[in-house]
């Protein structure tokens, strides 16, 4: 990083901080965490979305982007030069994270024109629906609420997050505490009708008790939730962690420690599921 | 030239794993001022508490 420093200025901001909200706003941030990289005059070049997880590529990643490689404008001057699927497709997601929902929409029209398969259409749809919750935030909603919803669609679990961000994002944003509870409620119907639509989705499953330990409601069926992700998924830490997490929330101490045990043992690297013992530990519970 | 690009992209990674994080401490403004004095391109980098 500090040979990134002689390159450029590296800021990061919380948007949880009051003086930060603006300015989640003025940049139409849809999805955090977020990096914006801009030229030394304010223009900006280009953005990488969510979260780091292989940081060895996270930062190629990034190099790339402030050598002018794979961004909005490279992309642009390589589809002139020869237009194809791929770099249509690459332009929309470009102008969806972007926050700019009208040119994403157009370059799901492009991208389609070129006559994708089942499968590459199916990511279009997903993007055109995130990309129509900037232009016509219903339409969006109904949109991704459908692919959530249809029986053993592939994209169901990205639609579901994508909804499920959003309606996150407007209870953040939210200007009232009236304002605030809607997108909760709605955040919450959200939930319940992935939940009843794919009730063996061990990652739907999760994510709704996850959500409601973070919230102290519904904590009987997160328990259930959160009970059946971990039999469909008996090794996946995060399961378990929702699971201890539930278990604790519910007052189950000795329970929860169990299970953030057994995480700990198939991911030993794993920090925050440590914290979370610690957490067990201490008898701390979060509201 | 791009294979020279390349070995930079696949090395610099590690290098950069093995620093501090020099994060500039002060607002958006004055880091987007830091940026245009200095002739350096910025890099905003947004997160979340929860």
């Amino acid at each position: 990083m500090d040979r990134l420093s002689q390159t450029a200025v590296l800021c990061h901001l919380n948007i949880d901080k009051p003086e930060t909200k603006p300015i989640s706003k003025q940049f139409h941030l849809g999805s955090i965490p977020a990096v914006v990289i801009m030229e030394p005059r304010g223009q900006e070049v280009d953005r990488i979305i969510g979260y780091e997880g292989d940081r060895s590529e996270w930062l190629k990643t990034l190099l790339a982007s402030l050598y002018g490689i794979d961004t909005i404008s490279d992309l642009q001057s390589r589809y002139a030069a020869k237009s194809d699927l791929k770099l249509a497709q690459s332009l929309a997601q470009k102008y969806l994270d972007r926050g700019d929902g009208a040119s994403s929409l157009a370059w799901v029209e492009k991208a389609r024109s070129f006559k994708p398969d089942t499968e590459t259409d199916s990511k279009l749809t997903l993007i055109q629906g995130e990309a129509t919750l900037f232009t016509d935030p219903p339409k969006g909603a109904d949109m991704l609420m459908k692919l959530a919803t249809a029986p053993g669609s592939p994209l169901a679990l990205d639609a579901f997050q994508t909804l499920s961000a959003f309606y996150k994002r407007q209870a953040r944003n939210a200007t009232s505490p009236e304002e605030k509870q809607k997108a909760k409620a709605a955040r919450l119907e959200v939930f319940h009708a992935v939940v009843a639509a794919q009730p063996s989705n061990p990652d739907v499953l999760s994510e709704y008790a996850w959500y409601c330990a973070g919230e102290g409601i519904d904590l009987d069926k997160a328990l259930a939730a959160a009970q059946k992700a971990a039999e469909l998924k008996p090794k996946d830490g995060d399961a378990l962690s929702t699971l201890a997490e539930v278990q604790f929330k519910l007052g189950k101490k000795a329970d929860a420690v169990a299970t953030i045990e057994k995480a700990i043992a198939f991911n030993p690297d794993e920090e925050s599921f440590k914290e979370q013992k610690e957490k067990f530990l201490k008898g701390e519970v979060e509201k | 030239m791009k294979r020279a690009f390349l070995c930079f992209l696949m090395l610099l990674p590690a290098a950069l794993l093995a620093a501090g994080k020099p994060w500039f401490q002060g607002t958006l403004e004055q880091a987007q001022a830091a940026a245009k004095s200095q002739n350096k391109m910025l890099v905003l980098k947004f997160y979340a508490d929860w």
